[in-house]
């Protein structure tokens, strides 16, 4: 069964586990108006958003519908977008879109995802996620040895030498931990 | 191939779709046990994505685990991209523990399952004309496979700065103030001639 409705007729999950970040955010919009629609979110029974609601906020901000496929989970439901060529600048934007937005715009909600695991006694652990000092990583536990993963992010520069030298010595004046001097410049902590 | 009513829908075998032999993401081995697990413990969630041609743009390791979890039809649903699809799992209530499971899962096979394969980014950034600073990808080392090292090229040193995604994030849109080259970006804010 098919049906066609407005985002507004989504219901946003109010304990998501999934924060979002700024950067993410921009990149889904950025996604949405070049690209226009990927792969499909994901909902429940209810219209309730299981997977995609940052993708659902920025759709409907931009104005699109949403047309609802129904099944049971035994069939596996491919988007196809009968405009799109993969072998495409468009079509490799979007390939390279659908990961990256994925990866720059999780950022783990721990307080919802431990009250859910305590609720419906579920081990965040045997899904490759724990929390460690209160730093959000997927780490080996459970079930699943996932190994270590880490969510931080590497900025990389390419700088001559005599600029990295220069980069160096006025960094390290403002602190001896190059990331630490970096945020304090660009004003992250004021 | 079956037609449906109505809908611009149709369903075919899953072993009829494509996969992205130029893939971005080489996918990990943790990941591939996640999403097997996900498949036959939650089946099937939100869709994958094709071309016009059946090509998996977006979830081709989707569709080898679809396939390991006894998964043997796919529907199609076609688009021009001009509306959100939505699957709807009429079995399943967000507020249960399948519906939780679901939501962790489609977030933690998407941050454990991704690899960048950093050639086939640069091969696509060059014969496709894709300038990966728009999607903040101008941080990875992408070697130019058809580019020869150059005496210049010796020169240049990377200062590599590790941060939290919030972190991260603040320190690009601050970069970007500068404009899109971070050499450029970095160099102006701390004062330095380039």
């Amino acid at each position: 069964m098919s049906d066609t409705i407005n985002i507004e007729d989504l219901k946003q999950d109010s304990k998501n586990f999934n924060k979002g970040t700024y950067e993410g955010e921009t990149l889904v919009r950025k996604s949405i108006e070049r690209l226009k629609a990927g792969r499909s979110i994901l909902i429940d029974k209810d219209n309730n958003i299981i997977a995609g609601n940052k993708t659902a906020a920025a759709a409907g901000s931009l104005g699109l519908k949403v047309k609802v496929i129904e099944t049971d989970g035994t069939e596996l439901i491919a988007v196809k977008r009968t405009d799109l060529d993969i072998n495409s600048k468009e079509g490799r934007e979007m390939a390279l879109a659908d990961n990256r937005t994925a990866q720059v715009n999780l950022a783990w909600d721990e307080q919802n995802l431990e009250e859910a695991a305590l609720q419906f006694d579920i081990d965040p652990s045997q899904w490759g996620v724990n929390f460690e000092n209160n730093a959000p990583t997927a780490i080996s536990k459970g079930e699943i040895d996932v190994g270590t993963f880490d969510t931080n992010q590497t900025l990389v520069v390419k700088l001559t030498s005599l600029q990295y030298e220069a980069v160096i010595d006025k960094l390290k004046v403002v602190n001896p931990d190059l990331q630490e001097a970096l945020l304090e410049i660009l004003g992250y902590y004021a | 191939m079956e037609q449906e009513k109505q809908i611009h829908t149709e369903v075919v075998d899953i072993d009829d779709l494509i996969q992205d032999d130029h893939n971005f993401n080489k996918g990990t081995e943790a990941g591939a046990e996640l999403m097997d697990r996900s498949l036959k413990e939650l089946g099937a969630g939100r869709s994958i994505l094709i071309d016009k041609h059946g090509n998996i743009i977006a979830g081709n390791k989707t569709q080898l685990a679809a396939i390991k979890a006894g998964i043997k039809k796919v529907r199609i649903i076609e688009t021009t991209g001009d509306e959100l699809v939505a699957v709807k799992r009429t079995d399943v209530d967000l507020d249960s523990e399948k519906g939780r499971k679901m939501a962790l899962a489609d977030n933690a096979t998407n941050q454990v399952n991704l690899e960048w394969d950093e050639m086939e980014l640069a091969n696509a950034a060059k014969d496709f004309d894709i300038d990966m600073n728009e999607w903040d990808m101008a941080l990875p080392d992408i070697a130019d496979p058809d580019e020869q090292p150059t005496t210049e090229a010796k020169d240049v040193k990377e200062l590599k700065l590790v941060f939290t995604p919030e972190q991260y994030s603040f320190v690009l849109s601050a970069l970007r103030k500068y404009g899109d080259d971070f050499t450029h970006s970095l160099l102006q804010i701390l004062n330095i001639n380039e």
